[in-house]
């Protein structure tokens, strides 16, 4: 127990990108654990391993890349420790999910169509999303505060979410063109 | 004529909506299983709608990496590295960290309609430093939880939550006071600072004050005046100790109106079962053991007297996080207790100390053991901790656990503070002992607490 067998010299520039990557591992974990305390604890594994490798980063090289390779290790790693039930996908389903590349300009692409059209969506619609990914409100949350039941914001939540997709897939399409 | 869509298509996107917004079912999580698995275009719709899901939250959301933005702040203003950079490390470790940073760096603009807005009007203060559960009240009645540091305050009160609370307030002429743990604290200054603190403790280093208009601490028991000087006070229901560091600071019990002057290295205990005399601080020992079987007194848990073969003890209490703060609205299960009493000398925890702990648990779980640190002046020192797995411990079984303080970390949601913290937690007054056992409600109940002193 304990950092002992941590290396003290971390660089600036090993933090920075540490530092910068963090959202996007979560993204990574996250969709393979489809639990977010799960992909929490996966997220702070990685982190102590990659800090632990430090030494083995060469500055200039793709620290995303190696850091996600770490990342799935971890994920794989957890997965084993945890018991079957409390997993949301099973073995062979996660090796389906896992199977995909992780191609960080799509991603980056598809952020910047989704801003846009998140900002064509109706000021209230904003304000409902808002509430959800902002103000982090659950379901239920947001029904007591908007007013409405929980089934009608599920669905409106969702034909927004969907809405989205199809706004983005459509843009993408377009300029493709 | 459109295409028609296969129809586990639309069941599909229904469970993701449910998946993200976890909501997912032991059944509906069984059919996503089966349909990713028995339909190979399944997974492209569902990398597509965590696409969005993911974005959504990158593009909304105020980043709940407490890492990440701790960070941030040392690339910014680079300090030592020597402590700062393991405690990244740290801060990767430990969930804790990480969920209580983001309660108290989160900043939410008002929701339409949503009351709990703090408006601030006269500022008379700002929040220096913060971290753990708080509550601030403004004068109006308004509340907030979602305070950060930088935060301008009118007069109030700030509430600290759970022991692990810690609240550092700089009124305009540089004046500090600082709250920790569970404590209330009502602060005001009209051309004279009153503060009233209801329950547990602040210290507070204190500029020159006008003529005529010192501080004004006012307790349950006691009333004290301050020029300007560092100090630290107390409070329970029936006494109030006050501690002074340098100057001078007069004490009057409210009881019967008598004062004295307490000078620097001495305290008062503000109370009808003690005179009111000033004592010089005495010496500091390095041991100590709770004892649970006189009552509840020092801990903050359930307190359970002996029985039967079990000892007295205190039991995990549940202390769920405002939806505000949590949309989860999770709950975590904590034992504290005090370990330098108001009554008693400080206890410091030296070099090659152990800290061991007796208890006993329904379910084997990692527990989180840590303790609260004051620096000689009074003023917060951090909170430093471990994990111990839940290999450790066996159900239903009493565990004896000696700990290394050695080990011990810094509270990783401190780290923006590390700078102004103790890098170790040696040498330094040990405030409090706790554990928990974080959201899981695990029966954890303990024994006895013991700081053992080196060899």
């Amino acid at each position: 127990m304990g950092v002992s067998n941590l290396p003290m010299n971390l660089s600036d520039d090993f933090i920075l990108e540490l530092t910068q990557c963090q959202q996007r591992l979560f993204g990574y974990i996250f969709r393979r654990m489809a639990n977010r305390d799960q992909s929490m604890e996966v997220l702070q594994q990685t982190n102590l391993v990659l800090c632990r490798k430090a030494d083995d980063f060469e500055p200039g090289t793709n620290f995303n890349g190696w850091a996600v390779t770490v990342a799935h290790y971890q994920v794989l790693a957890y997965r084993k420790t945890m018991a079957r039930e409390r997993l949301v996908f099973t073995d062979d389903v996660f090796h389906v999910i896992d199977d995909r590349e992780d191609d960080a300009d799509q991603r980056t692409e598809h952020m910047r169509l989704l801003r846009h059209c998140y900002g064509k969506l109706s000021k209230a619609n904003q304000a409902f999303m808002n509430l959800r990914y902002k103000d982090g409100l659950s379901v239920r949350q947001m029904a007591a505060e908007v007013g409405k039941q929980a089934g009608a914001v599920r669905v409106q939540l969702h034909r927004l979410r969907l809405s989205l997709k199809e706004c983005a897939h459509r843009q993408l399409k377009e300029q493709e063109a | 004529m459109s295409e028609q869509q296969p129809p586990w298509r639309d069941e599909l996107d229904t469970l993701l909506g449910r998946l993200v917004d976890e909501e997912l079912s032991e059944t509906e999580t069984a059919r996503l299983n089966e349909i990713l698995r028995t339909q190979p275009e399944a997974k492209a719709q569902y990398h597509s709608y965590l696409d969005v899901h993911e974005d959504l939250e990158t593009q909304l959301a105020v980043p709940d990496f407490s890492a990440l933005d701790a960070t941030t702040k040392i690339v910014e203003k680079p300090v030592e590295p020597t402590y700062i950079k393991p405690l990244l490390v740290m801060a990767a470790m430990v969930l804790i960290g990480l969920f209580i940073n983001l309660l108290v760096t989160q900043s939410k603009p008002p929701l339409p309609g949503s009351k709990d807005v703090v408006e601030v009007s006269k500022p008379i203060a700002i929040i220096k430093a913060l971290s753990g559960s708080l509550v601030y009240t403004g004068d109006r009645g308004l509340m907030s939880k979602d305070l950060k540091e930088g935060d301008s305050l009118e007069g109030g009160t700030i509430e600290g939550m759970t022991p692990d609370a810690w609240f550092e307030l700089e009124f305009s002429d540089g004046s500090t006071v600082m709250i920790t743990g569970v404590s209330m604290l009502t602060f005001s200054d009209e051309g004279q600072k009153k503060l009233r603190l209801k329950e547990g403790g602040f210290s507070a280093n204190v500029n020159p004050q006008p003529e005529g208009k010192p501080m004004l601490v006012l307790t349950r028991t006691a009333l004290f005046e301050v020029m300007g000087t560092r100090f630290s006070v107390d409070a329970a229901a029936t006494a109030a100790t006050l501690t002074v560091s340098e100057g001078r600071v007069r004490a009057t019990r409210l009881s019967d109106s008598k004062s004295v002057d307490v000078s620097a290295q001495h305290r008062v205990v503000a109370s009808q079962n003690y005179e009111l005399i000033p004592e010089r601080l005495p010496d500091s020992v390095f041991t100590w053991q709770s004892q649970f079987e006189k009552g509840k007194k020092q801990g903050n848990g359930d307190w359970i007297p002996a029985q039967g073969n079990e000892p007295a003890h205190l039991r995990a209490i549940p202390y769920t996080i405002d939806a505000k703060l949590d949309p989860q609205q999770r709950t975590l299960y904590t034992i504290s207790t005090k370990v330098t009493q108001e009554d008693s000398p400080s206890v410091i925890l030296a070099p090659g100390s152990r800290i061991r702990v007796q208890g006993k648990m329904n379910n084997p779980h990692k527990i989180w053991f840590g303790l609260t640190l004051r620096k000689p002046d009074g003023g917060f020192a951090g909170h430093f901790q471990i994990i111990v797995p839940a290999e450790r411990f066996r159900a239903g079984e009493v565990f004896d656990i000696t700990l290394d303080p050695e080990e011990y970390h810094l509270d990783p949601s401190l780290k923006k503070w590390a700078a102004g913290l103790s890098k170790t937690p040696f040498n330094l007054e040990i405030g409090s002992l706790w554990c928990h056992s974080l959201w899981d409600p695990v029966g954890l109940q303990v024994h006895k607490m013991e700081i053992i002193s080196a060899k």
